[in-house]
């Protein structure tokens, strides 16, 4: 709330450099900054850019639209330099084990410093940027390498961190069925208290005097119950998430249900997910065959192979021939079956019987 | 005659012009790996020369195999063959450029397998394998290795040099095919006659070494490759197996309890296991296909398979990092047992102290 009002007032007296349109004209304008670090308003931005690319007014430099983008500082040469400093750190990420000694990293470093300040406050432009372009096509690999290697190492960063939120969330969820179970057990006690008060014969102090003591007693072991399970979630939650992550994610049914949102977005949409992909199936077989195959699938649980199962009716008429077929046990030791050839024989015949004519 | 001698002659060599090779990556036996790019389309692509010269009978048999193979397969997770062309004598195959393989992510142990990651993995294969089996084609050499993986993180299967068609009765095969840590049992009792199973068997190992990042079973010969099989799985019977006991080559072994593999596989979920034990049954005929597998409940059930985009990618060494890490397994290696390393030994000795 603070920094929106901020911003609002700091960019109260922005004035547009080429239309000098302020805010007081036209409250929706948005200043955008360039390449070139001039500030414009994106109604200028559409009128000058729509035919494609065009020289910026104030420096001349051609420019496109897509370059521009919004201000995220107030200062210009802060914005500056944070876009430049972005822009090395895609080429320059080297990293310390890449050199030898710590030397050598720190006068990489020194470099790449004073490249960026020459950037930054325009001293030899060309120069610099032709060092850099040096640079980026000498290590071409090991930048991609580097970059690779940040990539891995968010991915991994993010997995982490979205296994400590789900800890977190598992943790709070406990403890609030907890708080609940207790809130619901007092309430309980209080009726049956007031029953027994109302109905029972003994005199008041007796009674109360009993409650207390059970109340005592029901503190102690609850207090040794709750340690148990706390130490044991400890010891399969609370690890270092490193070597364990594997174990955890295919045991626990609870963490699968936290996951249900994220995983609907899996390899191809969670409804449509066919692991067997039968768009490909028609490149190699018939129209014809295609179905067969497919309406195997309610075969899923079955132990038949698809394609050997009754639904061209190989199986049933010629597996067990007694005479020229028939296999001798070392044939069949070694997994081959009759039915390959058969099954193959009349897959050869019909393939191409569907295809369309060339 | 003549004309289409001239016009076949013309369409190699407009092909050759279309392509430069940049670099050598790799040397097999019969033939030497090159990355290039299709100068037409500026496509990078790997150039498999195949050496001729020295064979007196002709092209080798894997140069044939996998031309003819890869020629019938067309599927996102088999290597495409882009062109074939002669070049003075070597034979050229133009494949698509994939940078890494299943091995150099499993062996690279800076990154963290998550459950989907593996079964994304698990789907390509099995999706390629499928369609090479519908296809009655066996890949015959399944192994990490051979599983390579594009920038985009889709999975190929490649190296068809040992492919063959099966299902043909009259035809006999050879038991002598795949990488030996991944050979079926029927293979290694020597099998004349054998299906789709060698390949999933070598699909269970692949499974297995993808959940513990460590070959499975490791066998240093033939023999004691079915020495390390039994130990693990248990030594079949003749009612696990039936015929076991007449194929070739078959020796009787000491006799191995079966150990339940959640023992070895702490970590995974039971569709997991009842997965990978379908896979890794002795008798070929009960070992799951690649069709019914795709149709197991593991694909179904959560966690889904990582998205593509989000499977992890291999990080190649920088040359400085492998240099400092070739050095360091050189200390590693330091033999205490060499005399330098026995005189270290005995000064590090405490026990004589009371």
């Amino acid at each position: 709330m603070a920094t929106a009002t901020m911003t609002a007032t700091l960019f109260d007296d922005d004035v547009c450099p080429v239309c000098q349109t302020d805010r007081y004209l036209n409250p929706q304008m948005k200043l955008k900054v360039g390449p070139c670090f001039h500030k414009m308003c994106d109604n200028c931005i559409d009128r000058l850019f729509a035919h494609g690319p065009a020289p910026c007014p104030t420096c001349r430099q051609t420019l496109r639209r897509a370059a521009f983008s919004e201000q995220t500082f107030e200062d210009l040469t802060v914005e500056k330099e944070v876009r430049i400093r972005k822009q090395m750190a895609t080429k320059f990420n080297k990293r310390r084990e890449d050199f030898k000694t710590l030397k050598d990293y720190n006068d990489y470093l020194e470099t790449v410093e004073d490249l960026t300040f020459k950037l930054v406050n325009e001293i030899d432009v060309e120069t610099t940027k032709a060092a850099i372009d040096k640079f980026a096509a000498e290590n071409r690999d090991l930048i991609r390498i580097n970059a690779d290697r940040l990539l891995n190492e968010t991915r991994l960063a993010t997995q982490l961190a979205e296994k400590q939120r789900q800890l977190k969330q598992m943790k709070r969820e406990e403890y609030l069925r907890q708080l609940q179970a207790e809130e619901e057990a007092k309430s309980e006690d209080r009726k049956n208290l007031i029953q027994e008060l109302a109905t029972s014969d003994k005199s008041a102090k007796t009674i109360l005097d009993s409650r207390k003591q059970a109340i005592s007693l029901k503190k102690t072991s609850m207090r040794k119950t709750e340690v148990k399970p706390s130490s044991s979630s400890s010891s399969s939650f609370g690890t270092p998430l490193l070597s364990d992550s594997y174990w955890r994610m295919q045991r626990d049914d609870d963490m699968d249900r936290h996951h249900d949102d994220e995983d609907e977005m899996g390899v191809e949409g969670a409804g449509a997910f066919d692991p067997v992909q039968s768009q490909y199936m028609d490149v190699d077989l018939g129209v014809g065959y295609v179905n067969s195959v497919n309406n195997n699938k309610a075969h899923a649980g079955g132990l038949v192979y698809p394609l050997l199962t009754s639904s061209i009716g190989v199986k049933d008429l010629y597996v067990e021939p007694a005479g020229i077929g028939s296999l001798n046990a070392m044939s069949k030791a070694g997994g081959y079956r009759l039915a390959f050839g058969y099954e193959r024989a009349i897959q050869d015949a019909h393939t191409a019987l569907f295809e369309a004519a060339l | 005659m003549a004309s289409i001698r001239n016009h076949a002659e013309q369409h190699n060599a407009d092909i050759y012009r279309d392509y430069k090779k940049d670099k050598k990556v790799g040397e097999g036996a019969y033939a030497v790996v090159y990355v290039g790019r299709q100068l037409s389309t500026k496509k990078v692509v790997a150039i498999k020369k195949i050496k001729i010269g020295q064979f007196k009978d002709g092209l080798d048999m894997s140069a044939i195999r996998e031309v003819k193979t890869l020629q019938e397969l067309r599927h996102p997770n088999v290597i495409e063959l882009m062109e074939v062309y002669f070049h003075k004598t070597n034979l050229n195959l133009v494949l698509e450029f994939l940078e890494s393989d299943l091995e150099m992510i499993i062996k690279d142990k800076s990154i963290v397998f998550m459950p989907g990651d593996v079964k994304h993995w698990m789907l390509m294969t099995l999706r390629g394998l499928d369609h090479c089996h519908r296809n009655w084609i066996l890949h015959r050499d399944m192994k990490p290795n051979n599983l390579l993986l594009g920038r985009d993180g889709q999975l190929k299967l490649a190296d068809f040099g040992l492919a063959r068609d099966f299902g043909d009765r009259n035809r006999q095969l050879t038991a002598q095919v795949v990488t030996r840590w991944y050979r079926a049992p029927e293979l290694l009792f020597g099998a004349r006659e054998y299906g789709y199973g060698v390949d999933i068997w070598a699909i269970g190992c692949i499974f297995a070494e993808l959940l513990l990042r460590n070959p499975y079973l490791p066998g240093n010969t033939d023999m004691d490759q079915l020495d390390t099989m039994f130990r693990a799985l248990g030594t079949p019977t003749e009612a696990d197996w039936p015929g076991m006991e007449s194929l070739p080559n078959y020796i009787k072994f000491k006799q191995y309890p079966k150990t339940p593999l959640r023992l070895l596989f702490t970590a995974a979920g039971a569709d997991t296991l009842e997965l990978l034990e379908s896979m890794l049954i002795y008798d070929p005929n009960r070992r799951i296909s690649a069709r019914e597998a795709l149709l197991h409940p593991y694909f179904f059930n959560k966690p889904r398979p990582t998205p593509l985009e989000n499977l992890p990618k291999h990080v190649r060494e920088t040359p400085e990092a492998a240099k400092l890490k070739r050095k360091a397994e050189a200390l590693d290696a330091y033999d205490l047992t060499s005399e330098d390393g026995k005189r270290l030994a005995r000064r590090l000795d405490f026990t004589g102290m009371s």
